[in-house]
């Protein structure tokens, strides 16, 4: 029990982790084919929520930085798709416009809060929430202000459109999760998790926390970004109390508790999960989903406070132990 | 030369002076050691040269160099290295991925993953924690996390490590193991700053001793001197230690002359 497994069964099972993965990506690339648009819209819906949650996980589950409005960057994504779009460019570069607005925010933002630590940083990324709307409803002009931003419509028919659009929310979603298995076998990923771990340390081990803290926040930003500026254009319209929702956020909060902050896979499990289930109750209680789902969320909580992966591990434990294997 | 040179440090806490013009300092590959009673800035005056705290006065010399207001993470790749009293061991990695942050990170010149390894893994045998390299720090005896501190830093490269009470709260043979390791330190050339409240390591590991009460000097010098200065025995010591170490030393002394 001491050292939790041999190196070649860690290696066994990350290659069979990766198997999965890759066949699921395959199976839900293809799934289209096969889908009704209800489908193809919860499952938009779902990758869109699994990359701000895995945008989330960047910030919160591998730095340990409480971010409660890193939507925001949502806001900011779909804004700078719209605009970048209204302006004449093309829907991939728009995109690109959007990854980047983001995390410059974000870069630009972080160097003076990220110095503050755990309640404030947390209290000041809602503030910067509510700050957003009011800068797009004054700022006016090419972000429509208040009356919102409707995008240039696609050429394509609606049909295609929605599968391509499915398909890059699906890309979005892959992309991020390679990128956080990525981080987390490199330099700067031992670097957050020291900081989430003791960052005085961090800091006189090396780490320069300051550097390390914006860079992640950046990433995490470009993330959400993407699933904003992609979500901009599948709804064709956006106005500031859509795009910077607050909802959007503590959705994926949820998802990222549910699934288990800092690991690679727990966001989409997460998402999966909750949005699936959000979906059945809305389909079930047309009244009173909202009631009952906050009951869900509220059991949820109780049963597996560190995520269904760690709730499930100590399961599968609790198992082996009753059934005295080996 | 002096390795740290240490000129008038100051710290205020809003009206409270915890560090009032300090100086001092420690010449290459000595052990120096910190004393003084609960609350006599030891602690404040090492996060004061490792800038955990921002100076709020005076200036710091490390090898020659003025490196007063840099980070901590520069001032770790110069080779200034520290333990923490309270122990603060990334808690979701392995002690030798704790150990490995070290080298990867705090040490100026390794650069790819098999080096920051093997200074961990030599961290870790000159610190005995080899055999627990696989264990999560929550695993580990205090002793062992206090270790755990100390191979960290030792995996940086350092040329002065800053030990803050790193016997604290260890049984006899636990400090008599790691007084034998900060032996070896100096051994093997490192300068070495020893904060501790446990005499018996004092005397029996450091060149030279500084004596801190309420943010001031009190005292420097070699041990025996500093520990028989009448103000070091109203202020900490007690008259008691004084007593049982002088009729110690007759003996010692007595012993040595027949």
């Amino acid at each position: 029990m001491i050292s939790p497994s041999s190196p070649s069964g860690a290696r066994r099972r990350a290659l069979l982790f990766w198997a999965f993965f890759a066949a699921g990506a395959v199976v839900l690339a293809l799934a289209p084919l096969a889908l009704n648009n209800y489908w193809l819209r919860v499952l938009t819906t779902v990758f869109m929520y699994a990359t701000v949650t895995q945008g989330l996980n960047v910030i919160v589950g591998l730095t340990g930085y409480h971010a409660f409005g890193n939507a925001v960057f949502f806001g900011f994504g779909a804004y700078a798709c719209g605009v970048a779009m209204t302006l004449g460019a093309p829907f991939p570069v728009a995109l690109v416009a959007a990854v980047a607005f983001s995390a410059l925010v974000a870069g630009i933002v972080g160097w003076p809060i990220l110095r503050l630590r755990g309640h404030y940083f947390a209290i000041a990324t809602v503030a910067l929430n509510l700050a957003a709307i009011q800068l797009v409803i004054q700022v006016g002009g090419v972000t429509g202000g208040a009356e919102g931003l409707p995008l240039p419509l696609s050429d394509l028919p609606p049909g295609p459109l929605y599968r391509a659009i499915y398909l890059v929310m699906l890309a979005g979603m892959v992309v991020s999760t390679l990128l956080v298995a990525f981080i987390l076998i490199r330099p700067f990923g031992y670097a957050l998790r020291a900081i989430r771990d003791g960052e005085r340390a961090a800091g006189v081990m090396g780490i320069d926390t300051t550097a390390t803290k914006v860079a992640a926040w950046a990433i995490s930003a470009g993330i959400t970004g993407f699933a904003g500026g992609v979500w901009a254009y599948w709804i064709t319209f956006i106005e500031p109390a859509s795009a910077f929702d607050p909802a959007i956020g503590v959705k994926a909060y949820m998802m990222l508790i549910l699934g288990g902050m800092g690991t690679v896979i727990g966001p989409v499990l997460g998402a999966f999960v909750l949005e699936f289930l959000s979906t059945l109750v809305w389909g079930g209680f047309l009244q009173a989903h909202q009631i009952v789902f906050g009951v869900l969320i509220v059991v949820i909580c109780l049963v597996a406070p560190n995520g269904m992966l760690v709730a499930g591990r100590s399961l599968i434990q609790r198992w082996r132990s009753r059934h005295g294997a080996a | 030369m002096a390795l740290l040179e240490a000129n008038d440090l100051e710290i205020r806490f809003g009206g409270v002076k915890a560090l009032a013009g300090v100086s001092f300092r420690v010449e290459e590959g000595e052990v120096f050691g910190v004393i003084g009673p609960n609350g006599a800035g030891k602690t404040t005056l090492l996060n004061a040269i490792s800038a955990v705290y921002k100076l709020n006065g005076g200036s710091i010399r490390f090898a020659g160099e003025d490196v007063t207001g840099l980070p901590p993470h520069r001032l770790s790749r110069l080779g200034i290295a520290r333990t923490f009293q309270i122990v603060q061991p990334f808690k979701a990695m392995s002690v030798r991925e704790n150990v490995a942050i070290g080298a990867m990170f705090g040490h100026a010149r390794l650069r790819t993953r098999d080096a920051w390894l093997a200074a961990a893994d030599a961290a870790l045998e000159r610190t005995g924690l080899a055999p627990k390299a696989a264990f999560m720090p929550p695993q580990l005896t205090l002793a062992d996390r206090k270790r755990l501190e100390v191979a960290r830093a030792l995996a940086m490269g350092p040329r002065i490590i800053l030990f803050d009470e790193v016997m604290a709260g260890l049984n006899h043979t636990e400090i008599e193991r790691m007084i034998d390791l900060v032996k070896s330190l100096k051994q093997a050339g490192l300068t070495v700053v020893v904060i501790e409240h446990v005499m018996k390591a004092v005397l029996a590991l450091c060149d030279r001793i500084m004596v801190l009460n309420f943010g001031a000097k009190l005292a420097e010098g070699v041990p025996d001197d500093v520990v028989s200065d009448p103000k070091v025995v109203e202020a900490y010591l007690g008259q008691r230690f004084a007593k049982a170490h002088s009729a110690a030393h007759a003996a010692t002394v007595a012993g040595g002359v027949q």
